[in-house]
Formats: structure tokens, sequence, C-alpha cells
């Protein structure tokens, strides 16, 4: 086994400096599915979540109950229900959306708006009460207030965003389904290297892994660098 | 004209067990426009609750809180934050947002709806004013802790609001700060438009710049009076034992230019003092400062002789105080019972008064 | 006055007893899992196949299997996974035998011609069965019943270029795709060449058999087309009613026929496999005795599987020789 880590890692280097289309269409593929998602979930959820951070309300609780449930919602369930609803019989089988990068968005987005929604209710409800109180005293509307705490928690913000990425551009059960893993059409990171282990071809799947974790530890280092310049 | 009323104000905190804490119980005073109104008390007495629900950072139990009559605790959010946007709230410890110097000063005037055009001239003159010119493009939370102070007090007094909520804000200050936090204040005391409500334990800053003293203990208010009234004879035991006795007048300090003594001018009296500060100043003499004479004394070092009637006689069991009535004003003595018997003072007795230059405090 | 304690005085009372009790309850279960893992890893009784989706998902090894394991009392522990997949366990030493169909990498899995130890010794043909096309049945590609197969591939090839059909691959190495791939270059294609890059065209799922089934079901323009063995499509047919069998084989040709290979691993190269239970599995596969059970096989009235151990055609090219047939028929006693 040693051996075809060695050669994967070889063959990842080969593989990336060749400019091997496949590869390079896995890796476009992963990161227009994975980011796109990730921004639409963060555009919808992050103002939303804050905003019940932000405020004391009724049957916040259950909202709150509500959403950590859905946080770990089985990535593979929702694959399926989405499935479901685009297939040719489904509700919206009508828009022809099945096995195509739109199914996928649609996919990881509802995975990652519950994720999306508790970091930002998190991170309002973790800014200093003080901080908070300053600003409501020097005349900020809601609203006003409302951003001065999504600027003070930009950290925790970006730290979620970087869980929901990570998680969408690891997950492989529900892309598997709602997008089918078509070459040069659908095929992910994760997708891939369940088909090249099942075609015995183990030195690409470890090729593909570590461009995964590469990019994922590049990703990483520069959010953590960018977080660290802007205290 | 009344700008701000409280009216049976009551605040209990719930612990989780159930049980109830009372914070403020029924709480009432009216504040005037224009006036400063200290509210002074032990740690713990619930100071800061109080001006936390006057700036509606925390909403009572019970009671209302009135501003120009209308009942502010029960508004909308909208009209919550019009509310707020006629006062500042300088709190005990100084937290500046993540942001520069300039941006911190400028918010209350941004979210206000200024343009930058509009604030920027009167927000540099407000840098410059607080000392920190040089630094408005700095991160302010790099700052150090009292250039972070001169922070606060500029962010908070340059929005310039009807009523200013002051928590305990020279608690913490160095002596730097608290002369141009001074500055501030006297300013706004000057113009006798703006309210100031501030909250102290230390009771010469309350002397100093209040109009009127409301003493709070254990969440209740013990007395609400004028500063000579509550020091020179404060109705209860708390008050008595917290703020202590005073004797306090106000008037106008001049130095005499050949002698370069310093007489402050009290209505138709003349107090010499040691101090150098001129104007109009406050005049502190502690009641025990002061030594009384049947006859008039010969060759005496105190400057302050003056002749008066006794007024009262209090008898506080090991000590006595005396009320002596000097052309227009009112002292306070401390004497021992022993003392009182050997001068034979009753009411109506004529005595001396005097007491040390050096003795008399300048606020 | 008697106390009666719940059970939670009693716990808190013994805390350390029912600490190591509980210690002991998990620890001993987990350890004895572990032994049991072990000790069947060891047992003689216990092989390991790897072979493909079809053999598994038809229901053919659940119908053979048992009867194997009443007649020597081994256990066979299946590994369902694409062709590609089982020669590489098979590579690995991770399993015992392989049954396949993808007679190529088969011939190369017990190639020694280059001195090397071989992985597998000793192949045996087992059975083979049919490949059909399946398609949406208003068929645009216009195939016909009698169609051979050089005129169906021609013919999807050219509803693909006009753009009226799409074909959905296995595209995962699989034997079925290694068959599609012949059945390309019967016609001079190379799919990856052809339609290079162009998933609506061309459409490689990278899944099994029933996944690729399933989006051939789901093409939005109704104009799937895919290859499938007959087998996994007969378990499908009445779940997929808009899919219809448009190709299969014709009398006198045999392209779409589909042989399986049985072959132990080496031993010479991993010595922990099995290998003598190996042998009385492939005894029984290939004996009077399996190959009449595999006859026997239907569903739905068909039969899926045909046995051709022994029987040299064109269809199985199947070199067995007669010293590979005589060595297998020492472990056919046992069972005929």
């Amino acid at each position: 086994m040693s051996n075809e880590i060695i050669d994967g890692f070889f063959q990842a280097i080969y593989l990336i400096f060749t400019f091997d289309p496949e590869v390079w269409s896995v890796i476009a593929v992963s990161f227009r599915v994975s980011l796109t998602s990730t921004f639409l979930a963060t555009l919808v959820a992050l103002p939303i979540g804050s905003f019940i951070g932000l405020r004391e309300f009724r049957g916040k609780r259950f909202i709150s109950n509500l959403i950590n449930t859905f946080m770990g919602f089985p990535p593979v369930v929702m694959g399926l229900i989405v499935f479901l609803l685009l297939s040719s019989s489904g509700l919206f089988g009508f828009l022809g959306l099945l096995y195509s990068t739109t199914a996928m968005i649609i996919a990881q987005f509802l995975l990652a708006v519950p994720i999306i929604l508790g970091t930002g209710k998190a991170a309002i409800e973790s800014v200093e009460p003080a901080l908070k109180e300053t600003v409501l005293s020097l005349g900020a509307n809601e609203r006003q207030l409302w951003w001065e705490l999504i600027k003070d928690s930009k950290k925790s913000i970006i730290a979620g965003f970087l869980v929901t990425f990570g998680q969408a551009i690891s997950e492989v059960g529900a892309v598997m389904i709602v997008g089918g893993n078509i070459r040069w059409s659908t095929r992910t990171f994760t997708t891939s290297i369940v088909l090249q282990t099942r075609m015995g071809e183990f030195g690409m799947a470890i090729a593909l892994g570590i461009i995964l974790i590469t990019i994922a530890f590049i990703l990483n280092y520069g959010m953590t660098r960018l977080q660290g310049s802007g205290k | 004209m009344v700008l701000l009323e409280v009216k049976n104000l009551t605040k209990d905190y719930y612990k989780k067990d159930g049980g109830v804490i009372p914070v403020l119980s029924d709480i009432n005073f009216s504040i005037r426009k224009g006036e400063t109104f200290a509210i002074i008390g032990p740690n713990g007495s619930g100071k800061t609750t109080l001006l936390r629900i006057l700036g509606l950072l925390e909403s009572p139990t019970q009671g209302e809180v009135q501003y120009r009559g209308r009942d502010v605790i029960n508004l909308s959010r909208k009209h919550k934050t019009q509310y707020r946007r006629e006062l500042s709230f300088v709190r005990q410890k100084p937290l500046v947002r993540d942001a520069s110097v300039f941006d911190n000063i400028a918010f209350g005037l941004k979210v206000r709806g200024l343009k930058l055009k509009q604030y920027k001239n009167s927000v540099e003159d407000m840098i410059k004013r607080v000392g920190l010119s040089g630094m408005k493009n700095k991160s302010a939370r790099s700052l150090s802790g009292g250039e972070m102070q001169r922070v606060v007090i500029a962010m908070n007094f340059i929005i310039t609001p009807e009523i200013y909520l002051l928590d305990e804000v020279s608690a913490n200050l160095d002596p730097v700060n608290v002369k141009i936090l001074d500055n501030f204040i006297n300013e706004i005391k000057q113009d006798k438009q703006k309210t100031i409500v501030l909250s102290t334990h230390d009771r010469y800053e309350a002397i100093r710049l209040a109009d009127r003293i409301a003493v709070l203990n254990e969440g209740t208010i013990k007395q609400i009076n004028t500063p000579s009234l509550i020091f020179q004879s404060p109705k209860d035991e708390f008050t008595a034992q917290f703020v202590g006795y005073e004797n306090i007048f106000g008037g106008v300090a001049s130095i005499d230019l050949k002698t370069h003594l310093n007489h402050v001018k009290i209505n138709d009296l003349v107090i010499t003092t040691s101090s150098q500060k001129e104007g109009k100043v406050k005049v502190c003499i502690h009641p025990e400062s002061i030594i009384i004479a049947k006859n008039a004394p010969q060759n005496v070092s105190s400057l302050n002789l003056f002749k008066g009637k006794v007024e009262e006689v209090r008898d506080l069991g090991n000590l006595i105080h005396v009320v002596i009535r000097t052309n227009s004003e009112k002292f306070l003595v401390s004497i021992t019972k022993l003392s009182q018997q050997k001068l034979e003072i009753k009411n109506g007795s004529e005595v001396y008064i005097n007491f040390k230059a050096t003795d008399v405090k300048i606020l | 006055m008697s106390e009666r304690k719940t059970i939670k005085t009693i716990v808190s009372e013994h805390k350390v007893a029912f600490l190591i009790i509980l210690i002991l309850i998990i620890g001993g279960s987990v350890g004895t899992y572990f032994i049991f893992d072990l000790l069947s890893a060891r047992n003689p009784s216990r092989i390991t196949l790897a072979t493909t989706t079809s053999t598994y998902d038809s229901g053919l090894l659940d119908y053979l299997l048992p009867e194997f394991t009443k007649k020597t009392g081994i256990e066979v522990s299946v590994l369902s996974v694409g062709t590609g997949e089982a020669i590489a366990y098979g590579k690995s030493g991770d399993v015992d035998v392989i049954l396949v169909h993808s007679r190529p990498r088969e011939d190369a899995f017990v190639n020694d011609s280059d001195g090397q130890t071989p992985y597998g010794v000793h192949r045996a043909c087992v059975m083979y069965n049919d490949f059909i096309v399946v398609g949406h049945e208003n068929n645009p590609a216009g195939l016909l019943p009698n169609d051979n197969i050089t005129i169906v591939m021609t013919k999807l090839k050219n509803g693909i270029n006009t753009g009226n059909s799409t074909f959905y691959s296995r595209g995962d190495g699989s034997g079925t795709y290694s068959k599609e791939i012949s059945l390309w270059a019967a016609i001079g294609i190379t799919p990856d060449i052809e339609w290079f890059g162009e998933p609506d065209k061309y459409t490689e799922s990278g899944q099994g058999m029933a996944a690729t089934l399933l989006m051939t079901y789901q093409d939005a323009n109704n104009q799937g087309y895919t290859l499938i063995d007959r087998g996994t499509w007969l378990s499908f047919n009445d779940t997929y009613t808009t899919l219809k069998i448009l190709a299969e084989s014709v009398e006198g040709e045999d392209y779409l026929l589909n042989p399986y290979g049985v072959i132990p691993i080496n031993p010479d190269l991993y010595p922990h496999v099995k290998y003598n239970s190996v042998l009385r599995f492939v005894g029984f596969l290939t004996s009077n005795y399996g190959q009449n059970l595999i006859n026997d096989y239907t569903k739905n009235g068909e039969t899926l599987f045909h046995a051709d151990f022994g029987v040299c055609n064109i269809t199985t090219n199947c070199p067995t020789t007669e010293e590979e047939i005589a060595f297998w028929t020492n472990y056919q006693q046992e069972f005929d």
C-alpha cells in the first residue's frame, strides 16, 4: 500500500502539471458546485441566521433546536429528497435538472443552509454584549447594529463558511445521487475517488485525494492568514 | 421643565432556581432639563442597573421611564432607537469598535445619517481635542488603555445628545483623562441646555458636579437633595454613614495679587483657602476641622474666623453636631460632648468658629 | 422498617464495582467480536469471493452458494464490485477467488510469460450470459429487431452525432464497460476520442449498472440508450416501463455474449489464501452438478446464465486445455 501512496503522490504532481483535462474538469466541477452552493447559502442564511441571533422572540429556542437538528441532516437523505423532486416523475421533473451541476448545487445548498444559519446565529450571539450595548447607545438602529455585529464576528463567519465549504467539497453521497458522477459534467473529487477505487485505479484515487487535501490545506492556510492580518 | 421622570421603577433578577433578587425597588425621581443629577451609592446598590434602564439597555420589571412626558419602556424598536439617539451612554469600561480611531469617533454621527463631508471636520476637531492627533487612522483596539478611554469619551461627547448618562466614568480614568472629561462636562454644564445623569461612589465627584444627588442603597433611594443639604443634614443613617458629613458652599474664588491668598466669595461670606483654583468653585469644609470658641480667639493662625449663632444641636451619642449660622451660610460643626458641656452650647448661643485655610477643600 | 433501595442508590453505593462490570461487559464483547473476526479470517471454512455486480444482483449467487455450503460446510463471503475492482482485490490478495467477465484482463491475471509469479492460477470457464441494448421505447436511433451488432452500433453513433440519442456508459472499467468499448471498436470508434468532453452525447456514469440504467431512464429527452446484461435488466424491466430491449444477439452472432471466468488467487504469491477451499469451490461451479444448477436458474421464466465449462467454442473463446479439464476433474468428483 505504501508504494501506492508514493506513486499516487507523484501521479498527482504529474496530473496537475501536465494539465490533465480530466483532473481539471473534476477540480472545476468540485469548486463550482461547492463554492456556488456555499455562497448562495451564505447569501440566504447568513442574514436570517444572524437576525435570529440578534433578536429575542417567542419560539427562538424551538427554531434554534430545529436548526441544530438540521445541521446534522444526513447528506445522502438530502440527496434522495432532491433526487425525488428532480426525477422525471417528481414535482420538478419538468425542469430536467437531474444529473446536472445545478442539481448538485441545490442539494449542497440545502445541506449548507442550516449550517450557515447556525454559524450566523452563534457568531452574533458570541459577540461581547458590551459591544452590542455600546453600538446601541451610540444610536445605531437594528440594521446598523446588525452590520456592526457581523463585522465584529467576521472571523466566526469566515470559519463557518470554511466549514461549510469543506463539507460540501468532501461530500459524496448527495452529489453522487443527484449528480450521477458523469464524466466531464458532474464528476467531483469524491465521486471520482469512489469510481477510481472501484476500478482498482488506486494510484489515480490517491492522486485525487492528495489534490483534494492540498487544496483544503491551501485554502485553510490562506484564510487563517487573512484572519490573522485582520486583527 | 421635567425631562426625564422615573415612576415606581422596580427591577428583579430571577435566579435559575426561581428565586428573586430585587435590584431596584420603587424608584421615583424626576430630572429637569439642564440639570446634573448624580446617583451615589456603594457598589451593588443598583446604580448601573438604573442607568442601563434609562438607556434602554435593560427593561424594568415594573414601572415607567418617561422622556418629555412619554413612556419609553414600551416603545416600538424604531422609536426606541429614536429615544436612544437623544442620549449618550458612557460606560465604566472603555470599549471601542474594531475600527480606526476616526471611524469610532464618527460612528454616532454616521448612524444618525450624517455624511462624511458633514462630520469630517468635527470628528477631526474632536480627535485633536482629546489629544489623539496623528492617531486617527490607527486601529482603536491597538491603542493603550488611556488612549482608548479618550476615544470612548470623544465618541460619546461628539454626538451632543439631550441627556448624557455617565456610569462611574471617572472610576477607571487616569488623571489626564479625568481632566479631559471634566472639560467636556463643565462645558455642558455651562450651557445649561443638556442634562447629565451620572452614577458614582465618589462623594467629591458628586459634590463637584451634581446639582442634585440621589443616594441609592440596596435598590432603594434613601434621599434626593442638593449636595449641601445632603452632606450637612443627611436624613437617614445610611446616608450619614456612607456619604459622611461635609459643609459645602458654592462660590467664586479669586486670588489676591498682593497677599497671594485665594478668597472665595459665598454670598455675604468670604472664605480664605490655600488652594489656587479660581472662578466658580465648590468649597468643602469638614465639620471636624472647624473649631468653636466662646469668645473671639486671639492670635490664632487660622485665616477664617466668623461669628455665628447656634441654630441646632444634634446629639449623636458620643458626638454632637452643631449647626451655626454666620451671615448667609450655615456651618455644620462636629464636637465632643465634653466640649459642648464646657462651652455650654445650646440653641441661640453666640459663638465664634474658625478653621485653617489649608482645611478648605476647593472642588 | 425495611428500606427499599432504588437501582440508582445501589449503583451510587457501588460505583467502582459497577464501573468494573461495565468495563468488563464492553471490553469483553468488543474483544470477543474481535477474536471472532480474527478466527473467521483464518477459518478455512470461509472463503471470500470478489465478483461483479451482475452475478450478485441477478440473484444467481444467492441461489448457488447455499448449495455449495450445504455440500462442503464452506461459507462464501461475497464482495460484489466492478470487474476492475474485483481484479484489483485479487491482485492485492485481499480475496481468495474472483469470478469476473473480462477475458483480456483475466488472461493477463494468470499470465506467467514474463517470468513473474502470476496473480491467479487455473482459470476456468464457468458460464456466459448476454448483453442487450435498452432504450426509450420511442427509439430515436431507429434500431430494428434484426439489426446485427454492427448496424446497431452505427445507428447509435449516428443518432448520437445528430443529437437525437444519448448513450449512457458505465465508464467504470467494469466488464460491461469493456464489452461496450469492444463493440464501439468493432465499428472503428473510440468513444473517448469520438465524444471527448461531450457528456450530453456520451454520458459516462462511472457507477454501477443499476445507477446507469436509472440515468438512462431519467434521460430528460427520452432518448437514452445503454448496454446492459440481461440478468440485471430482468431485475428492473418492471420498474422502468418506458425502457425496452431495442437490440439483442441475433442468430449466428456472438458479439453480445459475455463469458465469465473463475480464477483462484495464486497461493505462491499470497500464502494466506485458502487455496484448498477455493479449489473445492471451483470444482463445485464446474461440476456437472454446479453447471446444471446454473442452467436451471431462471428469472421471469428466462434463463440468465448458460454453463460452458469445457465447451470450447468461439463464443467463450475458451482455450481450456485437456490438461486444465483434467486438473479440475479431480475437484469436480466430490459433487458429481
